[in-house]
């Protein structure tokens, strides 16, 4: 862990001292678990993350540095970006899944589209459903139907990331190509539950109407 | 005393930094002053400017009370929402233009036009000159003192280009701009709903032309922006406008159509009908009275509440989809909120109260002034700001998705809506040609898959590549929004170090070059014109003085005491030399003399119009 060099003091994130309040320059993309001064894996405690992050913004916020002219303005422009986007990482299950995936060396998602063989044949079903609802075929039952099924994706997606993330907490956390396909998969449920909820919307709009 | 001997020494006006609300009807600027903010007003006025330009057909333009009393008289030199143009095209405005009595037009980069007595404005200028009034203003409530610099708020939906050409209206209006503030954060901090627990917290913003929602969570100081959503082409205005359609259709059968297109008309219906809405929170119903002689028109119509209601009840609807998805993007459930809070002057309207108190399932927060509620949050931001505390801390987010226009068209997105900003997102990007020496990039802003769907920014070239194959090059391309909400782009190209030499020539705003021209140009001047203005009421006003006085000698010669008549004389004399110059300093205390000076002769007048009432008749006619 490198010192403040104006205080001396030990440094818990690259981005700032918490003993004097100097603002430090960092490297071009430090790892989001140092810029929060958290443990690298993937169990995170949410609190823990909610905390850290107001109390490192109360020392780099620009608000805070506007008064000590245009440099020091920048730097804490910067380091406020790093942290806001450290956060989100950290915050995020699946932006969190993906910096640890790259971090083991695993394929990108354009590099190994696969997903596994199991989740595909639920695919189908789902689309189903989505589709019926779409086209006007589920009629009054719509409500219901998205309901139900946004409880059996939300539960899909959390059995996923559980096994994903136990893991990628393990000390071996096997083979990357695995992991890839994994996340593809909790990606994949994402993006359905994204349609479903713009499909939630467009039906409460309709009926309001 | 260090301090005392300080203030005699220091005898130049106090600069004060101020929070300023530049809104679509009204604009006003408030000050932080013994550990809160307070409006800044003029004695006896509420500190609402209305955001309001006429142009006289001499001098210079007027701004505010002055203006809107031309709106019948002189339509088409008498311009209103002027925010609803900042950052749009032509081709946004569809809606509007048919409504507006002045003719717009763009300039070949897509900047919106006006033409004024045989001069050109843009939006920013016309924001500029809106500005400086509610600076002036500002400076007479505070005994004349100088704007330091402002925070400057904008809707939470306003999207980049909108928040470029607020900045660039204050830099015409040689503002220095502390920050931009979105108006429902802005809010939130004036409403103090900073207690020692964590809350939830929801603002519904309506304005005169535009809403927007933001959910808030609130923990120990720190107001972080969880969701926000809006319209900014919703508002106070578009009430204003199905009510101006309730009147045309009526009148089609009586006028015609030429006559339902003039200007002069227009204006009538539009002012009617604002007056109509206002008169309906509180009345059940009112009466539409319009006369127009040069239309031989004299009408009366009566419109009940509910009319109003069924007139504007979809648009209370589109509100309310935007706070959907507000709380869908914020995870948060009605039930979850601890507190509502309406700002805003279209929440007096009685079904935005109930549509939302049913909505949000509780009744919302109206203690404060809905007008007045953002200066405030904008003067306590500038608090913050200059170093005045910490104790307070505004995270909040970019309300639209940035992204890249893709080979195909569709978007790439680098950051996506509701990122706590300041953010930076860089991406890799590549060549798709063998000895590609150049990349365009289209930057778009918004929530549409496609790139043509969304609004784009503005376009920019990476050149100067050295010769690689297809996909070699490594094009590494940097957001940045910064704590205004602003977007800065850069490209680097990795592999040999090329920097791009990125121009964003944005589309409806002002390029450099445009904002160096203008201020160059008249508007250094603008200052001065609105001393001259001052200068010619301040004279206006001695002249009608001068007169009563003359007209009222021999009574003061008959009754006042040697003393008054010597200082009444003597103030007669200052004022009318005064009124001779254009020294505004001397005018106005000349005016403030004889004001003065004259009161004893009012006083003896008053007297004897009471004395002539009452002669001749007996005690009980009185």
């Amino acid at each position: 862990m490198s010192a403040c060099p104006d205080c001396g003091a030990a440094l818990q994130t690259p981005l700032v001292c918490e003993g004097c309040g100097a603002l430090q320059a960092t490297g071009e993309r430090p790892s989001p678990f140092e810029v929060l001064g958290l443990k690298r894996g993937w169990n995170v405690d949410r609190d823990e993350l909610g905390r850290q992050l107001l109390r490192l913004t109360r020392l780099t916020h620009p608000d805070f540095h506007g008064v000590h002219g245009v440099q020091a303005r920048d730097l804490a422009e910067r380091n406020t970006a790093l942290l806001n986007s450290a956060y989100a990482t950290l915050d995020d299950d699946v932006l969190r899944a993906e910096w640890l995936l790259a971090d083991l060396g695993a394929p990108s998602p354009d590099q190994e589209r696969q997903m596994p063989q199991a989740f595909l044949m639920e695919v189908l079903e789902w689309n189903e459903v989505l589709e019926k609802v779409r086209s006007g075929g589920a009629g009054e039952d719509a409500g219901d139907r998205l309901e139900s099924l946004r409880t059996e994706l939300l539960a899909q997606r959390a059995s996923s990331l559980d096994q994903l993330g136990r893991r990628l907490q393990a000390s071996d956390p096997g083979d990357p190509q695995t992991l890839r396909r994994e996340l593809n998969a909790v990606r994949y449920l994402d993006r359905t539950l994204s349609e479903l909820g713009e499909l939630v919307l467009e039906q409460a709009a309709t009926q309001s109407d | 005393m260090g301090y005392i001997e300080l203030d005699v020494l220091d005898s130049g006006p106090r600069r004060i930094l101020i929070g300023i609300d530049l809104g679509t009807t009204n604009s006003l600027a408030a000050l932080w002053e013994d550990d809160r903010p307070v409006i800044l007003r003029q004695e006896g006025g509420s500190g609402l400017l209305p955001s309001v330009i006429n142009f006289p057909s001499a001098g210079p333009p007027l701004v505010g009370r002055q203006a809107r009393a031309q709106a019948v008289v002189d339509p088409q030199h008498t311009i209103f929402s002027v925010k609803r143009l900042l950052g749009r095209g032509l081709s946004d405005l569809k809606d509007e233009l048919r409504s507006l009595p002045y003719e717009l037009s763009e300039n070949e980069n897509g900047v919106l036009q006006i033409e004024m007595r045989g001069q050109t404005y843009t939006a920013p200028e016309l924001s500029a000159l809106i500005l400086r009034a509610v600076c002036h203003q500002a400076c007479e409530a505070h005994g004349n003192a100088e704007i330091a610099s402002a925070v400057i708020t904008v809707p939470a939906y306003f999207d980049d280009a909108q928040r470029q050409a607020t900045r660039d209206a204050a830099r015409l209006a040689d503002i220095e701009v502390l920050r931009i503030v979105n108006e429902p954060t802005a809010a939130s901090l004036a409403y103090g709903l900073d207690q020692k627990d964590a809350s939830t917290v929801a603002i519904y913003d309506l304005g005169g032309g535009t809403f927007d929602v933001s959910i808030l969570s609130i923990e120990d100081g720190v107001f972080r922006v969880l969701a926000t959503n809006g319209d900014t082409r919703l508002g106070g205005d578009d009430f204003d406008r199905e009510l101006i359609e309730l009147i045309r259709k009526d009148l089609a059968e009586q006028i015609s159509a030429e006559d339902l297109a003039d200007p002069a008309f227009l204006q009538a219906a539009r002012l009617a009908a604002e007056k109509c809405k206002i008169a309906l929170s509180s009345d059940p119903r009112h009466e539409i009275h319009l006369s127009l002689p040069d239309l031989d028109l004299n009408w009366r119509k009566r419109v009940t509440r509910e009319e109003f209601e069924q007139c504007i009840a979809p648009l209370v609807e589109r509100t309310l989809d935007c706070c959907r998805r507000a709380l869908a993007d914020a995870g948060v459930q009605p039930a979850d909120l601890d507190e509502v809070v309406l700002v805003g002057g279209s929440t007096r309207v009685p079904l935005v109260r109930a549509r939302t108190e049913e909505f949000f399932g509780r009744a919302p927060h109206t203690e404060l002034n809905p007008d007045e509620v953002v200066a405030l949050g904008a003067a306590a931001q500038a608090q913050v700001l200059m170093g005045g505390t910490r104790d307070i801390l505004l995270m909040d987010v970019t309300p639209l998705s940035l992204g890249l226009e893709t080979v195909g068209g569709a978007v790439s997105k680098l950051i996506e809506r509701n990122s706590t900003i300041p953010c930076s997102v860089t991406e890799g990007f590549t060549t798709y040609a063998d000895g590609q020496s150049g990349i365009d990039f289209n930057i778009v802003q918004g929530e549409r898959e496609m790139a043509a769907d969304c609004r784009s920014l503005g376009r920019f070239k990476l050149t100067g590549l050295p010769p690689m194959s297809a996909g070699m090059a490594r094009v590494a391309v940097c957001f940045h929004i910064d704590a205004d909400g602003l977007l800065t782009v850069t490209a680097k190209e990795e592999t040999s170090g090329v920097r791009a030499e990125i121009e964003v020539s944005p589309r409806h705003g002002l390029s450099e070059e445009d904002m160096e021209v203008m201020l160059q140009a008249g508007f250094d001047n603008a200052s001065a014109d609105f001393d001259r203005r001052q200068v010619a009421d301040l004279k206006a006003e001695i002249g009608t003085m001068l007169l009563a006085v003359q007209k009222n000698q021999a009574a003061a010669d008959e009754h006042l005491d040697p003393e008054s008549r010597e200082d009444l004389a003597e103030a007669v004399e200052r004022a009318s030399l005064a009124s001779q110059g254009d020294d505004l300093d001397e005018i106005r205390s000349a005016r403030d003399q004889f004001e003065q000076a004259s009161l004893p002769l009012a006083a003896v007048l008053m007297d004897r119009v009471v004395k002539d009432a009452v002669q001749g008749k007996s005690l009980d006619e009185v």
